[in-house]
């Protein structure tokens, strides 16, 4: 129950600013007669399609010998049409704007059948290698069948499977990136960089063309992760002044326009990135400088953050 | 937690509530406004992203410079580590008194760094006081150290309205229990006992909406505590 609120009700409806005729429903929900499990729903969801399709490669995996491959795959297939036929008939007219869900399932019930998709692929390609020694091609199909469906029925968690495959065909993987990106070959670091810079400008070509407009953070938030990600990876190898120098300038640039569009999570990233940058050059001195820098320069952010959130005014929700 | 402080919370959790209204299309634009004037908040908040970031650098400063301090006292033998802690621990509690008190700091990210700095350097320097300068065996220390976090955690939730503390005063409350004899019983004892009294203080008028979240995640806390007591595989694992 929220008590404050329950108690608030009944003044701000005396005092003529609340509804008459909508009070008792509010009333409801503050004293937690009625309550919402939207929240709940959707993260039950979401986990059920994690687990059926990490239960589907498990099955995979464990029964390979039993129930053999051309099943497996037939089997895999079937599932995935299912669960995209169930989308294809309840799905919405396409729009080129955002387009409402008509129920709390379609989005996972797409990303599902996705993800079946591409599991279906992946193991087609294990088992029987159509694509011989370009077997990362088949990230690239995966990507567009995944743009495709993110398009056509307006799935902003599609969208971002897209990209991520995408990425992932260019040999730039979560699980690679997250291991060695210290160590990270300059073919990875280049191939980051391209795709950050590749997201980014389809963000801003698709909010300039108002095709799918509502896609473009997806986009743009991955885009300058990766570009942060791949200049960020060069701070450790033998030339890392000029990627630190460029991590730097690259950083303040994202958040100086950030501040000025008022984009708050590109502004974390830009200065986050930037005091990298800044930092691995006062590292190259001594520990003494070194601490005392990190002290005194994250006092410094602070009060600049202090400055810039009164001049950005970022919701509180 | 300070009555002001309980007062603009109450006011915080109003407008919320109107902010959701005002979405789901029950009020307008001059409604919000006018319950937002009816319930003003005199407190400093920031956003999300800036509370994270604001949380964030000014734990990297308070640790850079007790370490920066520290290279000064390196010589200064065993008892220079463990004083400094407490004592920069102690500062920090001033300063976030400072902050949520005078500054009428609320949702500032910084007050909670601040608070979770300290809670971490009187931790830090008693343990050093117990291992290192009395001598305490590591058993010993351990549980020292759990009834001390007990308390600060349980002092913290209180004075400062952080639900995180309240589920960490219960976690190391449970860790004290479990070098008892019996431990078991005496988790599941926590949990039945302490739910009936948390249920009741979650629907509390009388706490403000911080401590009413507190006790929930103490509860959660307990709960889980009951859940890891009579799962089959603790026993299995003893």
């Amino acid at each position: 129950m929220n008590p404050d609120v329950a108690d608030a009700i009944p003044r701000l409806t005396e005092a003529g600013i609340l509804p008459p005729e909508a009070a008792p429903r509010l009333l409801r929900v503050a004293r937690r007669e009625l309550v919402s499990v939207r929240r709940e729903l959707r993260f039950v969801l979401y986990l059920g399609v994690l687990l059926l399709t990490g239960g589907v490669g498990l099955l995979v995996k464990e029964n390979l010998d039993r129930i053999g491959p051309v099943a497996i795959a037939a089997g895999i297939g079937l599932a995935a049409a299912a669960a995209l036929f169930w989308v294809w008939r309840v799905a919405p007219p396409f729009s080129r704007g955002e387009a409402a869900s008509p129920n709390l399932a379609f989005d996972y019930m797409l990303l599902l059948g996705v993800l079946l998709v591409a599991a279906d692929l992946a193991y087609i390609e294990v088992q029987l290698s159509p694509l011989g020694a370009n077997w990362p091609w088949h990230f690239l199909i995966v990507s567009l069948l995944a743009a495709a469906a993110a398009v056509r029925f307006d799935s902003r968690i599609v969208f971002s499977l897209a990209l991520a495959s995408f990425a992932a065909w260019r040999g730039v993987s979560v699980a690679r990136f997250g291991a060695d990106v210290l160590d990270a070959s300059g073919a990875v670091r280049w191939n980051a960089l391209a795709c950050g810079v590749f997201f980014i400008l389809l963000g801003l070509v698709l909010r300039h063309a108002g095709f799918k407009a509502h896609f473009e953070p997806v986009a743009v938030h991955l885009g300058w992760l990766l570009v942060l990600g791949g200049l960020a990876s060069g701070i450790g190898e033998e030339n890392w002044p000029a990627w630190a120098g460029a991590l730097l300038l690259v950083g303040m640039g994202l958040a100086v326009g950030a501040f000025r569009f008022r984009r708050f999570p590109l502004f974390a990233y830009g200065v986050i990135g930037g005091y990298l940058g800044l930092t691995r050059f006062i590292f190259a001195g001594d520990e003494v400088l070194g601490c005392f820098w990190i002290s005194f320069s994250a006092i410094l952010i602070v009060l600049g953050l202090v400055f810039a959130q009164r001049r950005m005014r970022e919701p509180l929700e | 937690m300070r009555p002001d402080a309980a007062e603009a919370d109450r006011n915080a959790a109003v407008r919320k509530a109107a902010r959701a209204w005002k979405k789901a299309g029950v009020i307008d634009d001059a409604a919000l406004a006018k319950i937002e004037a009816a319930c003003p908040d005199d407190r400093v908040r920031v956003g999300p992203v800036f509370r994270v970031l604001l949380f964030i650098f000014t734990l990297v400063g308070i640790n850079a410079g007790f370490g920066f301090i520290l290279l000064f006292f390196s010589d200064a033998g065993e008892y220079a580590f463990a004083t400094l802690a407490l004592v920069v621990g102690a500062g920090l509690v001033f300063l976030t008194e400072l902050q949520t008190g005078l500054f009428k700091r609320a949702q500032g990210g910084t007050e909670a760094a601040t608070s979770f700095a300290a809670l971490g350097f009187l931790a830090g320097g008693s343990t050093w006081i117990f291992s290192e300068m009395m001598g305490v065996s590591f058993d010993d220390v351990l549980l020292a150290e759990l009834i001390l976090l007990t308390l600060l955690c349980a002092a913290a939730a209180w004075r400062w309205g952080y639900p995180f503390y309240a589920a960490v005063s219960v976690a190391t409350l449970l860790g004290v229990l479990a070098h008892l004899p019996a431990a078991r019983l005496f988790w599941i004892a926590l949990a039945v006992l302490a739910a009936p009294v948390l249920l009741r203080l979650e629907d509390s008028p009388r706490l403000p909406p911080a401590l009413r979240a507190s006790a929930t995640a103490a509860l959660v806390t307990a709960l889980a505590g009951l859940y890891i007591a009579v799962n089959l595989q603790s026993f299995d694992l003893g």
